[in-house]
């Protein structure tokens, strides 16, 4: 099977512009053209996006004003099951983290941030969400295949 | 200020941020504004949520003191702590964020106009 790779979608969500304006260099700088950055302040804004589907890895903080982070991580859901989503948190409750767990969060990072474990878990889920892609238009290969043989 | 006072961001070998760090050394004035209108008109709760935000971009920025001390007045709000003692805290957090510098000699970006940035920290 030979599935073409195409630059990652990823979502960054923060309220604070400083914040995205960091992790956006940040993750230019590494992944350059492999990764495909949109990022937004406002959490109602990356819910309208995440509703219209197309993202690959969502990258938000937990704890905004008005939508919160699980939100946003329920809609990614709903809209892709493969999404990875990634939180990143000043100050969590346990309840909220388990809540992430629960919900299919694959991982989070503690503010303030640690370039290299931004970077690795980026890394991570970059690769996990290739191969649900690729595992997934392999299936659709066969049944394509099968269908072809009948 | 002297320079033995300054405190400097530890991102400031890195040249791939070192223009970040400055957008965000230059924007921390606002920042302070803004919980300054906070703690004077009784907005403990924004008050709180800036600290709080303070606290997740500063160490991210390099500067673990100044997270330190927006930990701290994060926490007195939250403990509901007086107003002396909040006030205390808020002025730590001011004083550090007064001493913070990017790296010597600060680059091209310090000479912009305090209007510009402001334009472009609120229009993010």
């Amino acid at each position: 099977m030979n599935v073409q790779r195409s630059a990652a979608r990823l979502l960054l969500v923060d309220d604070d512009p400083d914040m995205l304006r960091l992790l956006t260099t940040l993750i230019e700088t590494e992944f350059g053209g492999d990764i495909k950055i949109e990022s937004l302040v406002q959490a109602a804004a990356a819910r309208d996006r995440l509703e219209q589907g197309g993202v690959d890895i969502l990258l938000t903080d937990l704890e905004m004003p008005g939508v919160n982070g699980l939100a946003l991580l329920r809609c990614a859901k709903r809209r892709n099951a493969y999404t990875q989503v990634l939180f990143i948190t000043g100050h969590s409750t346990q309840e909220a983290l388990l809540d992430a767990l629960d919900l299919g969060a694959t991982d989070y990072l503690l503010k303030p941030i640690n370039r290299r474990e931004v970077l690795h878990v980026i890394r991570q889920a970059h690769e996990r969400q290739q191969r649900w892609q690729q595992a997934l238009a392999g299936t659709w290969q066969q049944r394509r295949e099968m269908v072809a043989c009948q | 200020m002297s320079n033995q006072a300054a405190i400097y961001s530890s991102f400031d070998a890195d040249p791939d941020f070192a223009e970040l760090v400055q957008w965000f050394v230059k924007a921390l004035p606002l920042r302070m504004r803004a919980m300054d209108r906070a703690f004077h008109g009784g907005d403990l709760s924004e008050l709180g949520r800036l600290a709080h935000q303070m606290k997740g971009a500063a160490g991210s920025y390099g500067f673990p003191q100044i997270t330190l001390a927006a930990d701290e007045l994060e926490h007195a709000v939250r403990l509901g702590d007086s107003r002396a003692a909040i006030e205390q805290r808020f002025r730590r957090l001011s004083t550090l964020c007064q001493q913070a510098r990017v790296s010597e000699p600060e680059r091209d970006i310090a000479n912009r106009s305090s209007a510009e940035l402001a334009a472009n920290f609120l229009s993010d």
